[in-house]
Order: C-alpha cells, then structure tokens, then sequence
C-alpha cells in the first residue's frame, strides 16, 4: 500500500545500517591486540638520552594528552608549570581536556570510536578498566619500560614496595601509575568531636570509654551547659550525608574492627581472612548501646535524615551553642571553619573509646594512592618518551612546581629552625594558599609524590593551621589504637566477572546493613527480637558470596 | 490500490514536502542509533564495539529479573510515578482555568511570573529547600504542628510519607510551567462561543464546565497518554537527594539503582544499563498504547 | 474582543472571590521560597551557614555574585548560551511546524503510521555511543552544529503542537481556502502560522529554556571551552568551590569556600533564571484570548 514511501524510508534505513557497521567493522580491527611498542627493545636509540637525566630528548617531541579538567586550573596549554616542564624536557604536550563530571563517559567514547591520544592522565581509570583495556592491548603495560627508563619510579618502588603492590595487576602488569598523595589525618578519619567548653563547664573530663561517653552525653543533655534555663542542648547529632560521619563510623569500633572507606566498607581482614563487621555478636552488642543512647535521646532523629547543612545550622546556632558532640573527619562537617562564631576551634577529638569488651581500634584507611593517573596507549610513537616525561613528575621539586607552583612565588624551602606539621624540622613552605583558580600549577592533577613524610614536612602556619591541628589530634587520640590484628581490606584488581557480580551484591547488602543499622538504633526493628531475622534476610542476599569473591581478589592480589 | 495512494500522494505532495525534513532528522538521530540498543543482549565492551562484542542473549535481563531488589524496584518505581501522574493533572489546569478569568491583568500576570518560576530552581536548592522546611527542629511544618500540642515528626524519616513528600514538592515545582500549555490551549478558544455563552446568561462556572473544559480536554488527554509512557522515568537526580537509610524501602528506584551499581562497580556496564532502559521502554510504550486506545474508544483524542 | 456583561450575577462574584483567594494562597505558598532564594544569595556566607536567613538578606553582601563575575569564561559562555538558544530555538519551531501541521491533517497518508513512528522515539533510544558516532560521522563535534543539530526537534512538543493545530483550526477554514486555490504551503504560511500565536510562544519557551539549560551535550561534544555554554561555566565555579578535604592546607581559603559553596547555589539560581524570568512577559502577550482567529474571521 505505502509501500513506495516506505520502501523510501527503508532504503535509507539500509543505508544508514550500512554507514553503522562500517563504522563498527573499524572497531573490530582494534580489538585484535596490535602489536604495540613494548619498549624493551629501544627503537630510537637516537632520541632519547640518558635515563634520569634532562632534557629527555635530544629533538623536540609532542605528545597527545587527555587530561581530566580541573577547574581551579585555567589552561593547561599557557599554565606556568606546564611551559616550564616543557622546556626543562623538550617534550611538548597537546592537551585535550575533559571536564570532570563528562570524564567516565568521554573515556568512554573515546576508546569507542579509537579516538584516544597517546597518554591518558588524571583521569581515575580503575583498575578494572585497566584490566579489561589492558588485556586488549589498548593500554601498554609499564614493567619494562619501568626497568629501562624510570629512574625515580624505580626509586618509588624500592622505597614503598606497598605502592608497588598496589598498583600491579594480577599476571604482573603493570598498567598505570598512581598519584600518591598520602593524607595522614586522613587515614584515620573516623572521628568524633566533643564541645570542649561544655566539658570544662560541668568539670567533666574527656571520656575514655563507651560508659564515660554515656554520662557525659547524658550531662550535655540534662545540666544545662549552655546556660540559658531551656533544655534546648542536642547531645549528639550527625549528618549521614557528610564525610566519615555514619552512627557507626566512631562508636562501633569501640566494639569491633568497623571501617567505612571506599567500596569495601565494614569489610576486614584478620590472618588473611575477609570478614563482615555487622554479623557479629560484636556488632549486635553496639547495637544496644547505641540503641540506649538513641533511647534516651542523646542522639538526634535527624541524624539519620539531615543533610551537612542543617547539621551546620545546629553547630553553627548564633548567641548559644547547642551541638554538644558530633562525628566526621574534620570540624567542618558540623560547624564552620574559621566561623564568626569561632567554635570550629572548640570541638576537640574524642579519642578511640574502650567498649565494655576492651575493643578499642583506629581502622586505617589505605588507599593513599590515586591509581590509574596516567597510563600510555596504543598509539603512541614514544612510549619510552611519555613513560621518562610521568618519571620525572615524581622528582621533589617537580612536585612542588606541579602542586603548588613557582619557587619562591608560591612556594619556598625552609629555613633553620622552621617546624613543620609534624614537629620535626620542616623542609618548604606554601606561600600561596590551596583553592583559587590560577594558571602556575596543575592544582594536583596526574602523578607526583607526596608521601606523609612530604606532606607533613611543610612549615607549620601556627596553631590555627587546620592541617596541624588535624595531624595532633589524629597522632594523639588515634594512632595509638591501631590494630595489630585487623586491617581494613586494600583496594583490589578484579575481573569483569568478579566486578560485575560484587556490583550487584555489595549494593543490596550495604543498603540493607545501613537501612537496619538506622532501624535497630531508633528502635524501629528490636535487636533482640530480630536479629535472626536479619541475619537471614543478609544470607538470602547472597553475603557469603560476596565475602567469598573478595577474598579470591584478595588472594589473587597477595601472591603475585 | 497502489494506484490510488500514487495519486494520493502526488496530490499531497506539498504535505509530505513538508514533512521530509523533520522525517530525515528522526530517522537519523533516532532511529539510526537505536541499533544501539543491540548491546542489551551482547556483553558489550568499548573497544570491540557493537558489532565486534560477544552475544549473551537475555542474561543481563536475568540478571535484572533475578537480582534481589527486583520487585520492590519496580513497585516504588510505578507508585512513585502513577502517583504523581495523578497529582499533577488536575493543578496546572485549575490554575489555568482560574487565571484565565480574572480581569485584573497585573495581578494574573504576577501570578504566572511567579508560579513559572520555581521550574527553574535547582534540584538540589529545592531539597535543601525542602530538608529545612520540614526540619524537626526548625522547621515550618513542625513549628506550626507545635502550636496543636503536637511532638516534632523527623518528615524525612518516615518511609511512608517519602513519596507523598516527593510528589508534592514536585508539584510545586512545575504547576506554573505545565499551566502554560493550557493557557494557549485557552487563548486558542474561539472567543464567539463565550459571546453566546454570556448572552445566554452563563454563569462563570457554567462556561468554564462547557466551553473552557471541553476545549482543553484534547490536549489534556494527549498529554495523559504521554506521561503516562513516560511512567517508567522517575526524577533521578531528585530521588537520590532525598534518600537516606531509614526511607530506603521507599525511595529505591530503577534509576538510583542502576545508577548505584554503576558507581560500586568499577567498569560501566554499557549493556546492563541499555537492557534495563529497553525493559523500561518496552513496559512504558505498553502501557501508552491501552492508554492511547482506551481514549480513543472513549472518544477522546488520541494518538493515532 | 470580550463584550462585558451588563451586571455579574451573584454565582459569577461568588466564583470572583473564590478565585481571587485560590490564587492569592498559590501566589504566597509559591513566592515565599523564591523570596528566599534571593535573600539568600544577597546574603553573607555566615548567615546562611548558620540559617539565619528566614526571609531578608541578612548581613548583606555580593560575594556569591563577585565569584561568578571573577570568572573569565562568564562573558563567553553567556555570550554562546544566547546564540545557541536563539539559534537552536529558531530551527526547533520551524522544524515542529513542519511535522506537526501534515500530522494534523487527516488527508494526510500514512498520518498514523509516521506518529507511531515518532512516538516509538520518545521511549526507545539508542543511548550514548550511538548518538555520539552519529554525530561524530556528521563531523559536528567540536562544533556549534553539535549545540544545534543532535536536539533539533522534540516529539513531545510536535504533538503538542498537532494537537493544538486540530483543535484550533477549523476545518472549514481549510475547505474555504481550497476553494479559493491556495495551496498547502500557503495555507500553512498565511493562515495557520498566523493563527497559532500563543501555541508557538510556549513552543518557542519549552525550546528556550531546554537550550539555555543544556550542559551535557556540551560535555561531550564540545573540547574547545570557547565554545562552552553558561552552564557548563557555572557547574565549573561551583565545583571550584567544592571543599576537597585532602587537599584542604590553609583553613582560610578552605573556610571561604565552604562558606561560598552555599552562596554560589543560590546566585547561580538568580543568574541563569533571571534572563528566562525576563523573557516570559514577551510569551505573555500570545496568551490574549481569540484576538487571532477574531480578526482572521472578520
């Protein structure tokens, strides 16, 4: 009937499925691993010089990299830094910039329609990608040209075989190399925070355990603190929303090994056996403190609910203070820093705290690395170029101009008698603070090196300096507790397999443990009566398998 | 037959001139990458595209079917949405109706100005927005419960109210800009039958009953069909924001769940996400057809 | 024009009143939290920390306007967003007028078949990848052609449109002019177009808003920030002012960004809508009752 229109229509639907699949067929060709430069063999024995040694090569060579926006960084192709590296290495870079929330689609795209650049950096590639990519070839494995040309690399690893272990697939390659930006507070982040003034008020002391915390929550409540005849105080009040700062990020480890970072959460490990925190009798018995606390309306309501602002609101409250205790990694999360009201400086860290069974722990975050920061393609002509130019990146001073800036401008070295964070004698200085948009640095985008003994080793800025502040606190009231038994799980290389499966699994499991840890302390859910069905309810969801594919990660990550 | 469509079509030719163009981009940037949607029943990867990646039949479907959440994915997800199907129909067209007989032109036009507005506020300033409005401690809603003797409610708290408090605020959000259509759809009106009306001594209420109603009914249904093949789209952005632990068993929608899995794994999976989004299609385009049909048995407008 | 009646009867005062107080509460449960946007983004940093906005600006200052302003790209962006939309809007209506108005016609063959068609889109996409090659393989990356071209049209407001055309215009208009020996495009031209002001103004607005509002295809077609949209320029600032806790160093400038973080959410509400509040009176005006079929009639 219509079926000359129609056969119109179809026509050109033909020809575009025609246009498809030769587009298609292209990508076919790219999947056959090709015979990529593997660098072992120096092909141009000509160009480059001396590992270690600058410039990198004796012409001037360009190199196409994708690096991930950073919006405190202007330009990329006029910063500061950039034009001097460039001349210092003789290698020149043409950028092409992502901007960060397209980042994982563009990835994407970009390995779809092989229309990547030789060096991707900055990017966060994880390490599944660099499993899957890198088994097709797409991206070069590093070993090599590691051994032959990467002098401080080399270095790196010999100093921190961990940082090496981390970042080496199963099969031994290596694919990618991290940013190493150790935090130290933030490796111990699970903090709580105590009104001090309110202490010293009602001539308490800092409580030591979950029974001292308990009468002084209780005090904060009941005493009147604040002075203003109205029973107005909140005891303790968090924010699910913010950083570090779930119920049972603090108070469970007064009961059991619990830590929240990253995808393995209330995942541990003891004489190389994964584990659960939240089946545990351990755990069931936290769950009545906290329930107790929640009872008797120490804690808030909304701390289940309540978004940082309305936590601010309340730490923040103008003429009284009425937040007597909250948890997160740092001051910020409930008041503000450097505030008017000055009480950012007030709250004072609790330490670890001794539950009733002597459990007592500081879990360690480990993931000071930011894995898949560079890594070279397929396409490159010089891989050996693109691999000396990231090396050198790790140099100290390199750091510093990349992070920070120009000598003397931005930053400088210490002087005698300087201290630095640490207290021990400091070896440079900021002189321009973090955060604005500038264009002399690359605001930490892609590879440098800064370990704790780097980062700590900056002048202190005096006691209001928030990183000394932190550093104290994190020293005295945590390092102390960290565990000799337990270790938080470390970041895995999985397969797509494993990866997929653990998707699925690891959601539906920490939604429900964070749905019943929230209905256990209100008491909606009684932890007496339904505790076994809890327990069932997480083994119909499949937890021994999930526990189960971790731990064969985990194995596989250990015996290479 | 043929014979007669070719002259059909020659004598309407200027029609389907004018329809070439609009027809060459659907067919080119809609229907051309469709083909994309074969990656659902292949294990898709990047680098060996559409064409080069394994096929593994229905498994990601299975994999969605089978999956723990399943059935409570798809109950939040349809309630969420008939639910605010339902509460959003009858708002814009009151307001439109409302408006269109006041004579005092500064005071109907501030009235469009300023319930037009809220659309364009962000979604997140409209949850905080939200979050300190019905605060326990702080906010409006308990403040004013207070009066009556009545102890604080933590509103977000509450699995049962998540969806209530979800539809309403997005009613507040878009009542002024869905009105806009139905004011054309008024101003369309053929101002003759008001005349008569008027003349005829109807009231107000009777010529909004037989003249205004009956007029908007087309696009009214119409836009009933539309939505409700839309049933399966939920406001991700906006859900996530407003979920937390204890509204979970509530809030938990296809969306913020296949956005969730992707974010726990480490490598988007292209054709979980593509086979889910075809299972939605294929329920949502279902459902506007009975709707379509339904209509036309009724004698409405329809689609086709 | 309307004739005014000679005296309401009671029935139509009650309705007035009624009326009057409905929208009056809509005005006032609608109004009070745009009031507060406002203030908000007029206020200092401290005072929306610490909630002390209820309604005014308190301690009132600029400083979440002065860091949108302090950007460079700000001028460009704004600059591109009014040619996209401009541009973008113009091809979006001309290109709905020519699908909606053959879909209205019921000589039209295979009318039903091509709204299927159509409508099928509307739930059924081809996703990212695809898209992307297809305009890839048109060479519109990195061009204003990727801005325009990808969202040229909207099912949505195509029927939106077909249905205002067959409930407006009458069929006898057609007949009449048929008769008189004008052709489709004539009619099209000189008679329906005219006649449907007020269902081209919305049209017209939906379009608008979605390109001044557009930021993800610019993430991904676009590599050349001068041609980034506004949008994508604001996104930016407010992640510039995202408080990274590891990178945190000097607690001034991570104070100053805490606090301008909440500010920037609600200047960078004031400023993207305020050209779109401005642009509504204008679609206003389409909204005057029958003035177009009254006068064509005559």
């Amino acid at each position: 009937m219509k079926k000359s229109l129609f056969s119109l229509i179809a026509t050109v639907l033909l020809l575009s499925t025609v246009l498809a699949a030769c587009s298609g067929s292209k990508n076919d060709g790219g999947s056959a691993s090709s015979s990529a430069p593997s660098g072992s063999a120096s092909a141009d024995g000509g160009l480059l010089t001396e590992p270690g040694t600058y410039p990198i090569t004796k012409e001037k060579v360009t190199l196409k990299v994708m690096v991930r926006g950073n919006p405190l960084v202007e330009d990329f192709s006029t910063n500061e830094f950039t034009k001097w590296y460039e001349e210092k290495t003789n290698v020149h870079i043409e950028w092409e910039v992502v901007p960060e929330q397209s980042m994982q689609e563009k990835l994407n795209l970009v390995l779809a329609s092989e229309d990547y650049p030789d060096v991707i950096f900055g990017m966060n590639v994880s390490p599944a990608q660099e499993m899957i990519y890198g088994s097709q070839g797409v991206f070069l494995p590093l070993n090599d040209l590691i051994e032959s040309q990467g002098t401080q690399t080399k270095k790196l690893f010999s100093e921190r075989p961990d940082i090496k272990e981390a970042i080496t697939a199963p099969g031994g390659n290596i694919y990618s190399l991290p940013e190493v930006n150790e935090c130290y507070h933030c490796s111990m982040s699970q903090k709580m925070w105590i009104y001090q003034p309110w202490l010293d008020k009602l001539g308490l002391k800092m409580p030591t355990t979950t029974e001292e915390l308990y009468n002084v929550l209780k005090a904060f409540k009941t005493q009147d603190p604040n002075d203003n005849g109205k029973a107005d105080e909140v005891a303790l009040s968090i924010s699910p929303k913010s950083w570090r700062s779930s119920i049972d990020g603090f108070l469970m480890n007064s009961f059991i090994y619990n830590p929240i970072y990253g995808t393995t959460k209330r995942l541990f490990v003891q004489d190389g056996k994964l584990d659960v925190s939240y089946t545990k009798p351990e755990w069931k018995e936290g769950l009545k403190y906290l329930n107790k606390l929640y009872s008797e309306g120490l804690i808030t309501p909304e701390s289940f609910t309540q978004d940082d602002n309305q936590l601010i609101q309340v730490g923040e409250n103008p003429d009284v203070p009425l937040l007597g205790a909250s948890t997160g990694g740092h001051q910020g999360v409930f008041t503000q820093l450097l505030g008017e009201s000055g009480r950012w400086n007030e709250y004072k860290t609790v330490p670890v705290l001794k539950g009733p069974n002597g459990a007592q722990y500081a879990p360690t975050d480990a993931t000071s690395l930011t894995t898949g920061s560079f890594l070279i393609t397929n396409k490159a002509k010089n891989p050996e170029v693109a691999l000396r130019w990231v090396d050198g990146l790790y140099e100290y001073e390199h750091t510093l101009r990349s992070n920070y800036g120009r000598p003397d401008q931005e930053w400088r070295n210490a002087t005698e008698g300087e201290i630095g964070i640490n207290g021990q004698p400091a070896k440079w200085s900021e002189l321009k603070s973090f955060g604005e948009v500038q264009n002399v640095n690359w605001a930490q985008t892609g590879p440098a090196l800064r370990s704790n003994e780097f980062r700590l080793s900056a002048v202190s800025k005096g006691d209001d300096d928030l990183e000394v502040i932190l550093y104290n606190e994190t020293k005295n009231n945590y390092e102390p507790y960290k565990s000799g038994t337990y270790a938080t799980v470390p970041p895995l290389f999985m397969t797509n397999e494993q990866a997929t499966e653990i998707a699925d699994l690891s959601k539906t499991v920490n939604d429900y443990v964070e749905e019943m840890l929230a209905r256990f302390v209100t008491g909606d859910a009684d932890v007496e009566k339904d505790w076994d069905t809890y327990l069932k309810t997480l083994d119909s969801m499949n937890l021994n398998r999930l526990i189960q594919i971790y731990q064969e990660a985990y194995d596989a990550q250990i015996k290479k | 037959m043929q014979l007669r469509t070719l002259t059909d079509v020659r004598k309407g030719w200027q029609l389907y001139a004018l329809f070439a163009l609009p027809l060459l981009y659907i067919i080119v940037f809609k229907y051309v990458p469709m083909f994309g949607n074969v990656i659902a029943f292949k294990q898709f990867t990047v680098t060996k595209g559409m064409f080069g990646s394994p096929w593994v039949g229905f498994a990601h479907f299975e994999r969605f079917f089978n999956s723990y959440e399943f059935w409570r994915l798809l109950r939040n997800t349809l309630s969420i949405s008939f639910y605010t199907l339902i509460a959003s129909l009858p708002f814009p067209i009151l307001l439109a109706l409302g408006l269109n007989y006041v004579k005092h032109e500064r005071f109907k036009k501030t009235v469009q100005m300023v319930t037009y507005a809220p659309y364009f506020i962000s979604l997140v300033v409209v949850v905080g927005l939200l979050f300190q409005f019905l605060d326990p401690r702080t906010g409006i809603i308990n403040s004013f419960l207070g009066w009556f003797g009545v102890d604080p409610i933590n509103f977000m708290g509450q699995a049962g109210m998540f969806q209530s408090i979800y539809v309403w605020s997005h009613v507040w959000q878009n009542v002024g800009f869905a009105c806009i259509i139905y004011l054309a759809a008024l101003a369309g009106i053929d101002p003759s039958l008001h005349e008569a009306a008027v003349m005829d001594g109807a009231s107000k209420v009777q010529r909004m009953r037989h003249i205004d109603l009956p007029g908007i009914m087309p696009i009214a249904v119409i836009l009933l069909i539309l939505n409700t093949g839309q049933i399966m789209e939920t406001g991700f952005e906006k859900i996530l924001l407003m979920q937390n632990a204890l509204n979970l068993r509530a809030s938990e929608v296809i969306d913020t769940y296949v956005y969730k899995i992707g974010l726990v794994s480490q490598a988007l999976n292209f054709s979980y996400a593509t086979a889910i989004g075809l299972f939605k299609a294929v329920i949502g385009f279902v459902l506007l057809i009975v709707v379509n049909q339904t209509a036309k048995k009724v004698g409405q407008e329809s689609l086709w | 024009m309307q004739v005014k009646p000679i005296r309401e009867s009671g029935g139509d005062r009650a309705f007035n009143i009624v009326n009057y107080i409905m929208l009056t509460i809509v005005l006032i449960v609608v109004l009070y939290p745009l009031v507060y946007v406002v203030s908000a983004s007029f206020s200092s940093s401290y005072a929306v920390l610490s909630g002390k906005v209820w309604l005014w600006p308190v301690e009132p200052s600029l400083d979440g306007y002065k860091a949108v302003f302090k950007n460079k790209n700000i001028l460009t962006g704004f600059q591109n967003t009014l040619f996209y939309t401009a541009a973008g809007t113009l091809i979006n209506v001309v290109l709905s007028i020519l699908a909606a108005y053959p879909l209205s016609r019921k000589d039209f063959r295979g009318r039903n078949k091509f709204m299927l068609l159509f409508v099928f889109t509307m739930m059924f996409n081809g996703g990212l990848i695809p898209t992307y090659f297809v305009v890839k393989d048109l060479h519109m990356i990195d061009t204003v052609w990727a801005m325009l071209i990808p969202t040229a049209l909207s099912v949505w407001n195509v029927i939106i449109m077909r249905t205002y055309f067959q409930t407006t215009i009458p069929g006898e208009l057609l007949e009449a002019s048929q008769i008189d020996g004008c052709n489709d495009f004539r009619f099209l031209l000189k008679i329906v177009v005219p006649l449907s002001g007020p269902i081209i103004a919305v049209i017209a607005l939906f379009y608008a808003v979605g390109h001044w509002n557009q930021y993800f295809n610019a993430m991904i077609y676009l590599k050349n920030p001068q041609l980034y949209p506004l949008q994508l320029i604001l996104r930016d600032i407010l992640v510039q002012n995202e408080v990274r806790i590891d990178m945190l160093g000097d607690v001034k400038s991570a104070a100053a960004r805490q606090g301008l973080r909440e500010l920037l959410k609600y200047s960078l509400i004031v400023i993207s809508s305020v050209p779109l509040m401005l642009v509504y009176p204008f679609v206003q005006k389409f909204f005057v009752k029958g003035v177009m079929i009254g006068s064509i009639k005559g």
